[in-house]
C-alpha cells in the first residue's frame, strides 16, 4: 500500500501565559492509503493536535507534512481550505452541523463545494444519507431536532459526500452511548471496507478495535504501533492483542 | 454560487432578531437620506420651479405714481434696450400695511388688484383653489394664507387699507412668483371687480401703481439695470415712489431662506444619525462574526474558503440594505407630503411630491456602497479565523487571557461586581455604547436648541436687523415733540431713531443702509459678527455677503453715494443680514450727514416695551396725540406672531423627529448589543442560573453592565454638547452662508434631556435584557 | 499591525506639528495698524476735545495741539513731537473738533513689540514641536526596549543557562512573539536535551544499581567461600593445603574490598559535581532570584549589606530549582525574606501551595525522592537533593518546612567579614 500522508519532524507548541507546552515533538510518521488508522493515547498526549495537524486544519510549529507528495504546511489558509474541500472529510465529536440549515442542506453545503450542479448534489447527498441510515423523514429537520447518533451520522454523511481521499474523525463516538456509537462505527467501517482511508482519534477500546493500524501517542511522540489486520466482528484474539499492546504502552 | 445562496439563507435563519434590528436601522438611515434628498431636490427648489412655471422673468419694478408719464411710450423708453420683453400691470399698492395673518398681523407691502391680475404674461398669478359659488365681495389671497396664515375658502377676511376697512369672503388662493410670501416683502390681493372699483375710487390718488415685469437681455446685470432705472424714474416723474425693484433671485432666496435653515438642520441630523448607524452596522457585523465563529470554523474545516463565507455574509447585509433602503424610500415618499407641507408652507407655494429618481438612486446606491464597504471591512476578520481556533472557542496557540476582576478581591456587592466583570469582558461594546449615546445626546441637544431658539424663545436677531417692541413714524414737524412724548412715557424704553435709505456703491450696486442715531442702543448687537458697529461720522458696517462680493475688509474704505454726494466710509465691522439679498449696511446719523441732509426727514422711532398690549397702547397713545402727523405705526409683537408661525411649528416638528429617531436608535442599538452580549455569555448565564441566580438578578446585572458607559457618556457629552453645539451650529450655518448665531441652551432642558435619556436607556436595557428570562439554565449551557 | 500604528502615529505627529506651525504662522500674518481702532481713538479725541476722561485709550498715542504742545498722552515714552514721530515711523493724523483741525494725534508705531511677540511665538512653536518629537522618540525607544531588546536579553540569559547545563528553566513566549517559531524550537531543544539527559542519567543509574546489586550478590558467595576456606584452614592438617586455604581466604578478602570499592564508587557519583565557593556580595542574590523567578511571582524583599561565601553558578542553580519546584507544585505568589541570622544570611522562600505532608518532609532532600503530589509533572527528584548538596558544599545549610499553607525553603549562607 502507498502512503498518503508522510510527516517529517512535526512539532506543535502551545503556550499559556508565556509557558510553553510542546504537544508534538518531532513526529515522523505515515498514513497509508486504504487504512483505518487509529490514533490513541492518554488525554493531553497530543492525539487530537496530531490529527488536526495532519489534516492541515492546524498549522504545525515546525516540520513538514506531505499529502500525496504535496507539501501542505506552506499553504495559506485559503489554499488550505481549497485543499481540504478537495481531499478531506471531517467528523467531529460535537458534530458541528450548521444549526440553521436542515439535514439535507448541511450535507449539500459540503457537496456544493466541489460541484455546482445542484441536482446532482441533491442526488448524491440523498444517496449518502440513505447509506448512513438517515431516512427521508429526517431530511427536512434541523440538527437540534436530531438525537446525538443521528446528528453524528449526518456529520459522517457530510464528511463522505465528496468521496474525499481521506476522512479525519475526532472521537466521533465520544458523546454517544454504546448503541448509537456502534451505529456510527459501523457506518465508518462500512466506508473503510469500500477502500476509504480513515484516520480516527479515540481513547475508547471498542472504537479502536475497528482500525487495522493503531498508533499510540505518548508525550507528543509516537510511542508504539500495532498492526491488527482487517476488522472482523467478534474476533476475541484481536481484542486480546489490542489489550496487550495498550498495556505495554502504559494505557 | 449555489453554496453561497445556501449559506446566506442560513445566516438569515440564524440571526433573525439581529437582521430585523439592522434592517430597521437601515430603514431609518435611508429614510433620513431619502427625505433629505427629497427636501433638497424636490421641496426646496419648489420656489424656483414655480417661478419658472409662472414665467417669472428676471425681476419687476413697481412705481407708485399718479402721473401720466408712465404710459406705454414712457415705459418703453424707460426699459430701453436692456430689456427683451416686459409686461405692464396696473393696480393699487400700499406700503407697509398690516394684514391679519395667523395669530397676529403681518406688515408688508400689499398690492390690490382685480381680475386683470390673472392676465399677466410675465410673473403670472394663478389660482390654486377657488370656490366659484362665492359670487360677490370676495377676495383671492396668496396661498401662504392657507398654508400658514390659518385661512380657508369661505372664511371672512377683514383688513384695513389706508384707513378704510374691508370685510370680504375668501374665494380662493393664488400662487405668484413675486408676491406670495412674507419674506419677499409683498402680497398680492385680488378682489372682485365691484370692490376694486370701490377701493380705486377711494385711494387711486395715493395708491395707484404700475408694475413692470421684465426679462433682461443677455449681458445686462440686474443690479446695474436697477440703479439706472431708479435714476430714470426720478427723472421721469419726481413725485413717483419706487416701491419695489426686485430680481427673481432675490425673491427666491428670500422665499426659501427659512427652508434652507431647516434643510441644513435636517441634513446635519441625518449626517450624525448616519454616522451612528455606520458605527452600529460595522459593530453588528463583527458581532455576527463572533456569534457564528464556530459555524464559520466548521465551514472552513470542511473546505469553505474565507472568500466564500465573506461573500455570503456580504450578500446577507446587501440584501438587508436593499430591502431597508427601498422601505426607507417608500416611507419617505409617503411621509413627504406632510414634511414637505411644513417646508413649503413657509414659501406659500402649493406642493405635491413628484416622483424623483435622484433620491431613489442616491439612497439605494449610497446604502449599498456604505454597507458593502463596512461589511467588507468588518469581514476581513473572517480571513483571520483559523478553523481550529474557532472550533476551540477562540483559544489561540499562544494564549494570554487574564481574569480582569477576581471576585475574591472585589470591594463591591455581588450584583455590582458581576456587572462590572461583564463590563470588562464587553469593553468594545461599551465603547460603542459610549460613542453612540454621546452622538445622540449631541443631536438631542441640537434639537433642544432649535426648539428653544425658534419656538419657545424665538431668536429674532437672527432673522431681522433689529428686535424691538414697536415702530412709529412722525412727520418732520412733530418729530422732536414725538420723541419727547415717547421718552416721557414710562412703558416705552430705549427710544431710538432708525431710518433706512437705499444708497449705492460705486454706481454698481445698491446698499440698503440703516441709519441709527446711536448704534449702542441697538438691542441686536449680535448683528455685527466681526469687528464692531460704527460709532463715528466716518464709519460704516456692511453685510458680510456684500463685503465678500466686492472683496472688502474691515479697515478698508468704501465709497457710498446718495444722490450726487459720495463719501469714503471706513468699514468697522461686518453684519449678518438676510434681507435685501445681503446688500445692507449700518451707519450713524452723523455719518449719514456726510451724504444726505436728514434735518427735513420724517422721524422713525423704535422703542422697546413689555408685551404686545403695551406696544398697542403706546401706538394708540401716539395716534391720539398726533393724529395725522403720525405717518405709520407697527406693533412688532404682532408681526412676530404672524411671521414666526411656520418657523415655530418647524422647530417643534424637528424636536419631535429628533426625539423619536433618538429613542428608536437607542432602542435598536441596545437591543442589538444586549442580544449579542447575552448570546456570548449564555453559558455563563446558564451557569449562574444553575447555581441559583434568579432571572431578575441576571436581567438587572446585564442592564447595569451597560449603565456605566451610558451614564458617563450622557453626562460627559451633555457638558461637551452644551459648549460645542453653538460653535457647531455656527460652522454649519456660516458654511451654508446663513448667519452667525449665538443660541441659548437652557440648562434645565439639558438636564432633563440627559436624565430622560439615562432613564429611557435603562428601561430599554431592562427590556432588552428580558430575554435572559426566557431561556432555561440547561438550554443556556448546552444550546448552540 | 503595531508597526502600522507607529507609522500612523508619526504621521499624526507631523500633522500636529504642521498645524501648530500653521497656527502660529497665520497668527503673524499682519503687521499693519488696526485703522478701525485708530479711527475710534481719533474720533473720541476729536468729539470730546479737551475732555480727557472721554478719550479712548485702545492703543498708544499722543495728542499735540497746533503749536506742538503735548495735550494728552496714554503713557510715557512715546513720540511727543512731529520730528520724533517721523523718525520712529509713527502715524500722524489730524484731530478735528467740529470741522476744524485742532491738533495732531501721533499713533505709536509698535511694530518692534509685535516682532518681539512673534519671536516668542516662533520660539514656543519650535520648542513645543521638538518636545513632542523628543517625547515620541523616547516612547518609541521604550517600545523597542520592551518589544525587541528585552526579549533578546531574555534569550541571551536563556542561552547562557543552557550553555551552563541548566536545563530546568523554560523559555517563555511573549505576546509580541517577535522571534516566531525560533522561540518554540529553542525551548523544544531545551526540553529534548533535558529528556535525553534524564534518560541517560536513568540508564547510568540503572547500571550502577545493577553493579551495587551485583556487588551485594557477589559478596554473599564470597563470604561463604571465605568462611568455608577458614573452616578448611582450621580443619586441615596438611601445611600445603593450609597454605592453599589461606590463599583463598586472602583472595576472598581482596574480592570483598574490590566489591566494596565498586559499590562505593557507583553510589557516590554526584560528588563529582564541583562546588567552588568564594566570598561575594550578598546583593548578587537579588539578581539570581530575579533571574530564577522568570514568571515574576516573588514579592518585594531587601538584602542586608553583607558578604557571603558562595559559588554563584551553583547558587543560581539552587534558586532555579526552588522556584521551578514552586511553579510546578504550587503556582502561587512567592514571598522572599532575607535576613542575617548569626553568622549566616538566611534566605527564606515560601509559597502558598499545598506543601507536603509532614511524613514526607524529612525525605525530600534525599536522592530520587519526590512528594506524593507529583502526578503528571516531570522531574527526577534530584532538585532538592542537589540544592542541599550545593549549599552544604558552600558551608551553609538548607532547611525545608511546611509554612501552613505552603512550603518554605530556607538557605543559610555563611557570611564572611
Amino acid at each position: 500500500m502507498t502512503d498518503i500522508i508522510k510527516t517529517s519532524k512535526l512539532c506543535k507548541t502551545f503556550s499559556n501565559g508565556g509557558i510553553q507546552q510542546h504537544v508534538l515533538r518531532n513526529i515522523d510518521m505515515t498514513i497509508r492509503k486504504g487504512d483505518f488508522t487509529i490514533i490513541m493515547g492518554a488525554s493531553g498526549a497530543g492525539k487530537s493536535t496530531l490529527l488536526y495537524s495532519l489534516s492541515g486544519m492546524d498549522k504545525p510549529t515546525l516540520g513538514e507534512i506531505s499529502f500525496d507528495g504535496e507539501e501542505i504546511t506552506k499553504k495559506n489558509s485559503d489554499q488550505m481550505a481549497m485543499f481540504r474541500r478537495k481531499n478531506c472529510g471531517f467528523v467531529f465529536q460535537q458534530t458541528y452541523l450548521v444549526d440553521s440549515m436542515s439535514v439535507l442542506d448541511n450535507v449539500m453545503a459540503a457537496g456544493l463545494l466541489n460541484d455546482n450542479d445542484r441536482n446532482a448534489v441533491i442526488k448524491r447527498s440523498q444517496d449518502i444519507l440513505k447509506k448512513v441510515d438517515i431516512g427521508e423523514e429526517l431530511w427536512g429537520k434541523f440538527p437540534n431536532q436530531l438525537s446525538g447518533g443521528e446528528a453524528q451520522r449526518v456529520g459522517i454523511a457530510r464528511a463522505f459526500v465528496n468521496s474525499p481521499k481521506i476522512v479525519f474523525a475526532d472521537e466521533p463516538t465520544g458523546a454517544l452511548n454504546s448503541k448509537t456509537g456502534k451505529d456510527v462505527l459501523d457506518a465508518l467501517t462500512g466506508f473503510n471496507r469500500n477502500g476509504q482511508t480513515i484516520v480516527m482519534v479515540t481513547h475508547d477500546m471498542t472504537s479502536a478495535r475497528r482500525g487495522n493500524r493503531i498508533l499510540y501517542v505518548r508525550d507528543g511522540e509516537i510511542a508504539g504501533e500495532l498492526d491488527l489486520g482487517t476488522y472482523v466482528s467478534g474476533d476475541r484474539d484481536r481484542h486480546q492483542k489490542l489489550r496487550d499492546f495498550l498495556s505495554g504502552m502504559g494505557w | 454560487m449555489n453554496k453561497i445562496i445556501l449559506l446566506t439563507k442560513s445566516h438569515f435563519k440564524k440571526n433573525r432578531g439581529s437582521s430585523v434590528g439592522i434592517l430597521l436601522l437601515m430603514v431609518i438611515a435611508s429614510l433620513l437620506i431619502s427625505m433629505s434628498l427629497l427636501i433638497i431636490t424636490d421641496a426646496y427648489p419648489t420656489a424656483r420651479k414655480e417661478s419658472d412655471r409662472l414665467n417669472a422673468g428676471d425681476g419687476y419694478l413697481r412705481v407708485t405714481t399718479n402721473s401720466g408719464s408712465f404710459d406705454d411710450d414712457g415705459i418703453r423708453t424707460l426699459m430701453g434696450d436692456d430689456v427683451s420683453e416686459y409686461c405692464v400691470y396696473r393696480c393699487l399698492n400700499y406700503v407697509a400695511c398690516a394684514l391679519p395673518f395667523g395669530d397676529g398681523d403681518m406688515s408688508v407691502n400689499v398690492m390690490v388688484g382685480d381680475r386683470d391680475a390673472f392676465g399677466k404674461t410675465i410673473g403670472r398669478t394663478e389660482i390654486v383653489t377657488e370656490d366659484i359659488s362665492v359670487k360677490s365681495d370676495y377676495i383671492y389671497l396668496p396661498y401662504q394664507f392657507s398654508t400658514s396664515g390659518g385661512y380657508s375658502i369661505g372664511d371672512t377676511f377683514s383688513f384695513d387699507l389706508n384707513g378704510g376697512r374691508y370685510v370680504l369672503t375668501v374665494r380662493g388662493f393664488t400662487t405668484t412668483p413675486y408676491h406670495g410670501c412674507n419674506n419677499t416683502g409683498s402680497f398680492e390681493l385680488v378682489v372682485d371687480d365691484a370692490t376694486y372699483e370701490r377701493i380705486y375710487e377711494r385711494d387711486h390718488e395715493v395708491a395707484s401703481c404700475v408694475t413692470i415685469y421684465y426679462k433682461l437681455r443677455e449681458g445686462v446685470t440686474q443690479s446695474k439695470f436697477a440703479i439706472r432705472v431708479n435714476n430714470d424714474v426720478i427723472v421721469m416723474d419726481p413725485m413717483a415712489v419706487i416701491t419695489g425693484n426686485l430680481s427673481i433671485e432675490n425673491t427666491i432666496s428670500g422665499r426659501t431662506f427659512m427652508s434652507l435653515i431647516l434643510v441644513v438642520s435636517f441634513l446635519t441630523i441625518t449626517a450624525i444619525v448616519a454616522f451612528v448607524i455606520v458605527l452600529m452596522l460595522s459593530n453588528s457585523i463583527s458581532i455576527f462574526i463572533r456569534e457564528n465563529m464556530k459555524t464559520i470554523g466548521a465551514l472552513k474545516a470542511i473546505g469553505y474558503t474565507s472568500s466564500d463565507i465573506r461573500r455570503s455574509v456580504i450578500a446577507q447585509f446587501l440584501i438587508l440594505s436593499v430591502i431597508g433602503s427601498l422601505t426607507g424610500i417608500i416611507v419617505s415618499f409617503i411621509s413627504m407630503p406632510f414634511i414637505g407641507k411644513f417646508i413649503v408652507a413657509q414659501m406659500g407655494i402649493p406642493y405635491t411630491v413628484s416622483f424623483n429618481a435622484i433620491p431613489v438612486i442616491v439612497t439605494v446606491g449610497s446604502m449599498l456602497i456604505f454597507t458593502f464597504l463596512i461589511a467588507e471591512l468588518a469581514v476581513i476578520k473572517i480571513r483571520k479565523i483559523e478553523p481550529i481556533i474557532a472550533l476551540r472557542n477562540g483559544l489561540e496557540s499562544h494564549n494570554f487571557k487574564r481574569n480582569s476582576l477576581p471576585l475574591s478581591k472585589s470591594p463591591f456587592s455581588l450584583d455590582m461586581s458581576l456587572g462590572l466583570k461583564t463590563m470588562f469582558f464587553n469593553m468594545k461594546q461599551n465603547i460603542i455604547t459610549f460613542l453612540i449615546m454621546g452622538v445622540i445626546v449631541f443631536i438631542c441637544i441640537l434639537g433642544l436648541l432649535m426648539y428653544e431658539n425658534f419656538n419657545r424663545n424665538p431668536k429674532l436677531g437672527m432673522l431681522a436687523f433689529e428686535v424691538t417692541g414697536g415702530v412709529v413714524a412722525f412727520d418732520n414737524d412733530t418729530k422732536e415733540e414725538a420723541r419727547e412724548y415717547l421718552e416721557d412715557r414710562e412703558d416705552a424704553t430705549n427710544i431710538r431713531q432708525i431710518i433706512t435709505l437705499d444708497m449705492t456703491y460705486n454706481g454698481e450696486d445698491s446698499l440698503c443702509v440703516y441709519i441709527v442715531d446711536d448704534t449702542a442702543k441697538l438691542n441686536n448687537q449680535d448683528v455685527c459678527y466681526q469687528g464692531r458697529l460704527p460709532q463715528y461720522d466716518n464709519e460704516i458696517a456692511v453685510s458680510g455677503v456684500f463685503a465678500r462680493d466686492y472683496s472688502l475688509n474691515i479697515g478698508e474704505e468704501v465709497s457710498i453715494t446718495y444722490g450726487d454726494r459720495s463719501y469714503p466710509y471706513l468699514i468697522t465691522g461686518l453684519i449678518q443680514t438676510t434681507n435685501n439679498n445681503g446688500r445692507e449696511g449700518v451707519m450713524s446719523m452723523d455719518a449719514a450727514g456726510r451724504v444726505i441732509d436728514l434735518t427735513n426727514s420724517p422721524g422713525y422711532f423704535w422703542f422697546d416695551c413689555e408685551d404686545k398690549e403695551t406696544s398697542a397702547a403706546i401706538l394708540e397713545g401716539c395716534n391720539e396725540r398726533f393724529g395725522d402727523h403720525l405717518l405709520s405705526k407697527m406693533n412688532f409683537y404682532e408681526i412676530i406672531d404672524g411671521s414666526l408661525m411656520t418657523f415655530k411649528s418647524l422647530a417643534a416638528l424637528m424636536l419631535v423627529t429628533i426625539v423619536i429617531i433618538s429613542a428608536a436608535v437607542i432602542l435598536l442599538v441596545l437591543y442589538l448589543l444586549i442580544k449579542a452580549l447575552i448570546y456570548n455569555k449564555r453559558r455563563d448565564y446558564g451557569i449562574y442560573k444553575a447555581i441559583g441566580y434568579t432571572s431578575r438578578d441576571l436581567v438587572l446585572q446585564t442592564a447595569i453592565s451597560f449603565m456605566p458607559s451610558i451614564l458617563i457618556s450622557t453626562v460627559l457629552f451633555s457638558v461637551i454638547s452644551y459648549f460645542t453645539v453653538n460653535p457647531f451650529m455656527n460652522i454649519i450655518m456660516i458654511s451654508f452662508g446663513l448667519m452667525k448665531c449665538s443660541f441659548d441652551i437652557p440648562i434645565p432642558g439639558v438636564v432633563i434631556t440627559a436624565a430622560g435619556m439615562i432613564v429611557l436607556s435603562f428601561i430599554f436595557a431592562l427590556i432588552s435584557s428580558g430575554r435572559v428570562r426566557k431561556i432555561e439554565a440547561y438550554e443556556m449551557i448546552t444550546g448552540e | 499591525m503595531r508597526r502600522k500604528g507607529i507609522l500612523v502615529f508619526i504621521i499624526l505627529i507631523f500633522v500636529a506639528e504642521g498645524l501648530l506651525c500653521f497656527f502660529f504662522a497665520s497668527k503673524m500674518g499682519d503687521i499693519s495698524h488696526d485703522n478701525v481702532l485708530i479711527n475710534e481713538c481719533l474720533k473720541s479725541v476729536g468729539d470730546n476735545y479737551g475732555n480727557e476722561a472721554e478719550y479712548k485709550t485702545l492703543t498708544d498715542y499722543v495728542v499735540i495741539d497746533n503749536d506742538g504742545n503735548v495735550m494728552f498722552r496714554t503713557s510715557a515714552g512715546l513720540s511727543e513731537s512731529i520730528q520724533e514721530a517721523v523718525r520712529h515711523g509713527d502715524t500722524i493724523l489730524d484731530v478735528e473738533s467740529g470741522r476744524t483741525v485742532v491738533g495732531k494725534a501721533i499713533f505709536y508705531n509698535d511694530t518692534p513689540k509685535i516682532i518681539a511677540s512673534y519671536r516668542n511665538s516662533i520660539l514656543i512653536t519650535v520648542v513645543t514641536a521638538s518636545a513632542i518629537q523628543t517625547v515620541s522618540v523616547i516612547f518609541y525607544y521604550m517600545y523597542l526596549q520592551k518589544t525587541i531588546i528585552r526579549p533578546f536579553v531574555k534569550f541571551n540569559e536563556f542561552a547562557v543557562r543552557i550553555a551552563g547545563g541548566d536545563l530546568d528553566v523554560p523559555l517563555t513566549v511573549d505576546r509580541e512573539h517577535i522571534f516566531g517559531s525560533f522561540t518554540e524550537a529553542f525551548d523544544l531543544m531545551r526540553s529534548e536535551l533535558k529528556k535525553a539527559r534524564a534518560s541517560e542519567k536513568k540508564a547510568n543509574d540503572d547500571k550502577k544499581e545493577m553493579v551495587a546489586k551485583l556487588s551485594h550478590d557477589i559478596k554473599t558467595p564470597v563470604a561463604s567461600v571465605k568462611s568455608t576456606s577458614e573452616i578448611g584452614y582450621e580443619v586441615t592438617k596438611e601445611e600445603k593445603t593450609k597454605q592453599y586455604f589461606n590463599l583463598i581466604n586472602v583472595k576472598a578478602d581482596q574480592i570483598t574490598v574490590l566489591v566494596d570499592n565498586l559499590f562505593n564508587s557507583s553510589v557516590s557519583d554526584v560528588t563529582e559535581i564541583t562546588v567552588n565557593p568564594v566570598p561575594c556580595d550578598a546583593s548578587s542574590v537579588n539578581d539570581m532570584i530575579r533571574s530564577a523567578d522568570y514568571l515574576g511571582k516573588a514579592g518585594e524583599f531587601s538584602i542586608p549589606d553583607v558578604r557571603i561565601f558562595a559559588d554563584k553558578l551553583r547558587l543560581q542553580q539552587a534558586f532555579d530549582n526552588i522556584f521551578m519546584n514552586s511553579y510546578k507544585y504550587a503556582d502561587t505568589p512567592i514571598s522572599v525574606d532575607i535576613s542575617v541570622d548569626g553568622s549566616y544570611l538566611a534566605v527564606r522562600i515560601a509559597d502558598k501551595g499545598p506543601g507536603v505532608s509532614s511524613e514526607e518532609l524529612p525525605l525530600l532532600k534525599e536522592k530520587y525522592k519526590r512528594g506524593s503530589n507529583v502526578e503528571g509533572k516531570d522531574g527526577a527528584g534530584l532538585g532538592l537533593f542537589l540544592t542541599d548538596y550545593f549549599i552544604t558544599n558552600m558551608d551553609g545549610r538548607l532547611t525545608v518546612e511546611n509554612a501552613e499553607p505552603g512550603l518554605a525553603v530556607t538557605f543559610y549562607l555563611r557570611t564572611v567579614n
